[in-house]
């Protein structure tokens, strides 16, 4: 049961080759897991000593006056949180069962498919199973299924091997953001109508 | 208008600070002048072209001037924390523009680091790339690949001519083995 991002996709998001679906799962985890703020912080540092150790480019002619004209007609600013993240209640959501619906998300750039699915407390998600790889970051609320308990902020990798069924725990509505490589395998006809839910 | 360039970390750090406290323009020209054509190089090994790699390096520092207030030594180096700025920058510049040039291809050669090059660069980059020249060439590979690429295991497989099934497992040692490495460091 892994309920933190592996080490690989940490190193990718400090590198920033991460997909920007996922992205958006790593920014929203990490403000709710200190310790993988301190995984990240061992990449950004390896970052920062390549990034000291590279060969230097010679900047163009006049760079250095254009900068100091950029700071100049500039001021101190904040850094912007949450750059991309979905407004859930602005999402297309559908039916997609009792007490449950899903929504496709649009993440610019992505080469992946991102959805939001809801569940209602108590309630369970489809069993499916996963040709590729399955991300998914829990919102709100709590959901177990055969490997154990997940809470918010929770990070959930599946892969190929894993065939569960999510059931909301709690009493608030469980919302989860996944994202997925390969297209999602659910037996009978209503994992057709679910992948035909997520396009 | 050269200043000298700073030589450790703690005194970019000091310099960040300067910006941070009196918007002091010898302090940025100085970080400027180390950090731009690193970021730019930096930015072409990602793939990016010589044009845009420039634009980064510029929207980077510009970031810098604009954030250092926010810097905290605390929490990591200087150039932990500019290397973040300029990693943003870049996925800033590649949302806006998508004409990503072809992938520079990743050779043993292009990925080792030059720390001996490199002046300026601190004690513990001239330890880690020489813990990082010390890895097998194979997972020296590997942590490159993941660090700069964004490719399926797949691919990776079949770059490394190795079976997909141990792909998994080797980017997971390389990477951990790194991050017990950054952590000896701190």
């Amino acid at each position: 049961m892994i309920t933190l991002p592996a080490d690989e996709i940490l190193l990718k998001y400090a590198s920033g080759v991460l997909d920007p679906a996922l992205r958006l799962l790593i920014d929203r985890h990490i403000a709710l897991h200190p310790e993988t703020a301190e995984r990240l912080a061992a990449f950004r540092g390896y970052g920062g000593l390549l990034l000291e150790s590279e060969r230097a480019a010679p900047m163009m002619g006049g760079s250095l006056d254009r900068a100091l004209a950029r700071i100049a007609a500039t001021e101190p600013t904040a850094q912007t949180q949450d750059a991309g993240w979905p407004e859930f209640d602005a999402l297309r959501w559908r039916w997609a069962g009792p007490g449950r619906a899903i929504a496709p998300v649009a993440v610019e750039g992505s080469a992946l498919r991102a959805f939001a699915f809801r569940i209602a407390p108590g309630k369970n998600m489809l069993q499916h199973s996963h040709v590729d790889h399955e991300w998914t970051l829990i919102v709100q609320g709590s959901y177990s299924d055969e490997s154990g308990e997940f809470d918010t902020g929770a990070f959930i990798e599946e892969d190929e091997h894993t065939n569960h069924t999510p059931v909301a725990t709690g009493v608030v509505e469980c919302i989860c953001l996944a994202v997925m490589s390969g297209p999602m395998t659910a037996p009978g006809l209503m994992g057709k109508v679910a992948q035909w839910l997520m396009r | 208008m050269s200043t000298s360039a700073p030589k450790t970390d703690s005194e970019r750090a000091d310099l960040i600070a300067d910006i941070a406290e009196r918007g002091d323009r010898s302090a940025f020209i100085a970080l400027f002048e180390f950090y731009a054509p690193r970021i730019k190089g930096q930015a072409m090994r990602f793939g990016l072209s010589a044009d845009m790699a420039e634009d980064v390096a510029q929207d980077a520092m510009l970031a810098v001037w604009r954030r250092a207030g926010q810097f905290d030594a605390a929490r990591g180096s200087a150039s932990a924390w500019i290397f973040t700025i300029a990693t943003n920058a870049r996925t800033d510049r590649l949302r806006r523009d998508r004409r990503l040039t072809s992938a520079v291809e990743l050779d043993a050669d292009s990925i080792a680091l030059s720390v001996d090059a490199a002046d300026g660069a601190s004690l513990d980059a001239a330890r880690v790339s020489s813990y990082v020249q010390s890895l097998p060439e194979q997972q020296r590979h590997i942590l490159h690949l993941s660090f700069f690429r964004d490719l399926p295991h797949a691919e990776i497989a079949r770059t490394l001519d190795i079976p997909l099934g141990t792909v998994k497992s080797r980017i997971r040692l390389a990477i951990s083995k790194l991050r017990q490495a950054m952590k000896d460091e701190a």
